[in-house]
């Protein structure tokens, strides 16, 4: 086994939520998927910085978890950072040795036994379906208005997009949203309706 | 839009709901005190008539040449959503449109795709798309006794509670298995009122032959699956997560395919009641 590789998580374009008390969930924003990651998984991702070894993180894992060995503590980590590689969370992709010199990850899972159940590593990954993603009901395909946060009570707005810092010309505008028409615009009301010109 | 514009619009009606303010132009003013029962079930009317969004419904009927009718159309913002005939569609066309686009843009509330009842002062929620089976088990929750607070739309706060958005129930004909929607009001069930504390998230599916077999998920597969039916998970991904992990920290979580709905009724009621009792002793 290279215990000697120093795995290296990706980063960039993740957004990470913990959930108290061990799990972790990661929205990877390029690929529109979200990831759950168990306990040990969560351990072992963390510690993938590029300067700690396999060895050190699995000596992290066995006194966090209280793996039996240091082999059992190897074991999962080439288990997590496999499932890991799968769900495209590390930016080089690793392989279990053993399954790489043609053990089934199967046979590798029962290696790690029935008595180490605790230490599995758990990566669940769903997509999120695209057809709930855009702001597009009525098949309008993006090209509605550009709603824009009202300043209401001072709350955070949610779900509305990034206000832009002014309203461009043909855009819909509102006296109550805050947002001025860029420079040499104005906003003109026509019945239910102000447009920027 | 432009085009849409120039059309001869002779009334409107704006109204609020969940932070958006939302019009409806027509060209026949009569058809307008027809169209609240369409409307969001918080709407109430706004007298600024500058929206965030516009619905334009073109009333059609019989046209000035003998033997012609023109169709009833319907617009959000510029885009085509409804084209019938009959009026009844078109309505429902603007109904379904008008929640999508609240879905997508409210302030303050997060929406996921969800049946939700309220039992024991505990939210249930069942995440699912449509047609997967949620209004079945949202009925089959209510013959129970449970409480509706919607049978699409779970409503989160900041806080990850779940607010009632009662909209009318979908009924099963036996007949001919299509579906009409109801008032919750003539149903005779209890419709929530307040928010409530997420207390289960049942992930199922429904099969034919399956029976009522669930294990146990752990509260971040339930917030996965729950993220997984947000609706504005990819724009605001960090906000959704941040009020997922509240709306589950106290909840627990089962998955497993469902026959009828009756039987995980029956089970999932019993078994809450029996933790339920469990934690108070």
């Amino acid at each position: 086994m290279d215990i000697t590789a120093m795995p290296y998580a990706c980063r960039d374009g993740l957004v990470v939520q913990d959930l108290p008390p061990d799990e972790v969930l990661v929205y990877d924003t390029a690929r529109g998927k979200a990831h759950c990651l168990n306990r040990t998984a969560a351990l072992v991702w963390r510690a993938c910085d590029g300067q700690t070894s396999v060895e050190a993180i699995a000596r992290r894992v066995k006194g966090d978890m209280g793996a039996a060995s240091l082999d059992e503590a190897q074991d999962a980590v080439w288990l997590a950072l496999d499932r890991l590689s799968r769900a495209n969370l590390l930016q080089q992709p690793m392989t279990p040795p053993l399954v790489a010199a043609g053990m089934s990850r199967r046979e590798f899972v029962q290696k790690l036994g029935v008595a180490s159940l605790v230490l599995i590593p758990g990566v669940s990954s769903v997509r999120i379906p695209s057809q709930l993603q855009t702001g597009s009901p009525g098949q309008s395909g993006g090209s509605g208005p550009n709603p824009t946060p009202t300043s209401s009570g001072g709350s955070a707005p949610i779900a509305t997009p990034k206000p832009a810092t002014c309203i461009a010309a043909g855009q819909r505008c509102s006296t109550s949203s805050g947002l001025p028409c860029c420079p040499g615009l104005r906003c003109v009301s026509f019945g239910y309706n102000s447009v920027c010109m | 839009m432009e085009r849409l514009d120039r059309l001869g619009w002779a009334a409107g009606i704006a109204f609020e709901s969940y932070g958006l303010r939302i019009g409806v132009r027509t060209n026949t003013p009569d058809i307008l005190p027809q169209l609240g029962p369409y409307f969001p079930p918080d709407w109430t009317p706004a007298t600024d008539l500058e929206v965030d969004w516009l619905y334009s419904l073109k009333v059609g009927g019989e046209g000035t040449r003998p033997g012609v009718r023109r169709f009833h159309l319907a617009y959000s913002d510029a885009a085509l959503i409804g084209r019938s005939r009959d009026i009844e569609p078109v309505f429902h066309a603007l109904e379904a449109d008008i929640q999508a686009v609240i879905a997508n843009l409210a302030r303050e509330r997060l929406f996921i795709h969800a049946g939700v009842v309220g039992w024991e002062n505990q939210a249930i929620l069942i995440p699912g798309e449509s047609r997967s089976g949620k209004t079945s088990l949202v009925e089959a929750f209510l013959r129970a006794g449970a409480t509706y607070y919607s049978d699409e739309y779970a409503v989160l706060d900041p806080d990850g509670r779940v607010h009632p958005f009662p909209r009318a129930l979908g009924v099963r004909h036996r007949q001919d298995n299509g579906w009409t929607r109801q008032p919750v009001e003539g149903l005779g069930v209890s419709v929530g009122q307040t928010p409530l504390p997420v207390g289960l998230v049942l992930l199922t599916e429904y099969k034919p032959t399956a029976h009522w077999r669930p294990r146990s998920v752990t509260r971040g597969q339930a917030a996965l699956a729950l993220f997984a039916h947000t609706f504005v998970a990819h724009r605001e991904p960090t906000l959704a997560l941040g009020i997922l992990q509240r709306a589950v920290a106290a909840a627990t979580a089962l998955k497993g395919a469902r026959g009828e709905a009756d039987e995980v009724v029956g089970r999932v009621l019993a078994r809450l009641s029996t933790s339920q009792a469990q934690s108070a002793c």
